[in-house]
């Protein structure tokens, strides 16, 4: 019976150190508590209409992933163009702004799509992050875009 | 330079496909003018006969300087102008495309530059971001949390 006492307690206490255990956190203040940090990521997660293992890893949330990667770069873009950009404005843009509950935001009617060749939206992530040279043809449903009118890649 | 010229292939990419591949031109409909095209216009646009000078646009700030004025008014009328839901007059001076009188050309410019700026530093020179993709039709970007 102590032995089973001594065994819970040992189990609570380990999992009570993993929920104390500071994030890894790269872009955010590191000042941010781990429940804040969560209050964010169950705002980006709903702003894209994902779940946690979008980009998390569900065995250990702090392993880095290609997705993970990609939103780190984000967010970093969000605060270049609010302190840079729109600041002056006195307006800002947030993951909604764009994503509007989309994992990839939504491209106007007849344009192409960022990335045709991975067949969808969880290789498209991966191939502007790699910046692979976008192609051409038309995604399902939408209308082949005019010839010339291609995305070209910065030489 | 080479950042001008990658904005123009850009805007001309969004300019021809953004509204162009779901919409029939109009050709009757105001032309754009440009970032800051100097004539306004409705009338349909000819391709100048080989050998003939090519009409620049005036006053352009972002857009390369020697973008001819057929281009920058695709560009306006078939990218940027559906991409906010707006007609010419919301950011230019009717008969007078090129003036700098309506205080929104210069957003439209700054917004520009950021768009230009994101894309190169953040997806690789690829368009990825448009007007578009925050405006979504509308003036102002709809405000979600």
């Amino acid at each position: 019976m102590l032995l089973l006492c001594a065994l819970v307690a040992l189990v609570l206490a380990g999992r009570a150190s993993a929920q104390n255990k500071k994030m890894k956190l790269e872009v955010l203040p590191k000042t941010l508590s781990n429940k804040e940090v969560k209050n964010i990521m169950k705002g980006w997660a709903q702003s894209l209409g994902v779940k946690c293992d979008f980009c998390h890893d569900l065995l250990d949330f702090s392993k880095d992933t290609e997705h993970k990667t990609i939103a780190r770069g984000m967010v970093k873009m969000v605060n270049d163009i609010n302190t840079k950009h729109l600041a002056k404005y006195k307006v800002g843009v947030t993951c909604a702004t764009c994503h509007r509950g989309n994992a990839e935001p939504v491209r106007p009617p007849g344009a192409p799509p960022l990335h045709p060749e991975e067949g969808g939206e969880e290789g498209a992530e991966h191939q502007h992050e790699q910046g692979a040279a976008p192609a051409t043809p038309a995604q399902p449903g939408q209308p082949p875009a005019p010839a010339p009118a291609q995305p070209k890649k910065k030489p | 330079m080479r950042r001008n010229s990658t904005l123009l292939i850009g805007l001309l990419v969004v300019g021809a496909v953004a509204c162009g591949g779901s919409k029939s031109k109009t050709p009757e409909s105001p032309a754009g003018g440009g970032e800051t095209g100097e004539t306004g216009g409705g009338a349909a646009e000819t391709p100048p006969a080989p050998g003939e000078p090519v009409e620049l646009a005036k006053n352009l700030q972002v857009l390369p300087k020697d973008t001819p004025l057929a281009q920058v008014k695709e560009i306006m009328k078939n990218g940027v102008a559906p991409s906010l839901g707006v007609e010419c007059k919301f950011c230019h001076v009717e008969n007078d495309f090129a003036a700098d009188d309506n205080p929104k050309k210069n957003v439209a410019r700054d917004m520009m530059r950021m768009v230009m700026e994101v894309n190169e530093k953040h997806f690789k020179g690829q368009w990825a971001v448009l007007c578009f993709t925050c405006h979504q039709g509308k003036e102002k970007p709809e405000v979600l949390k």
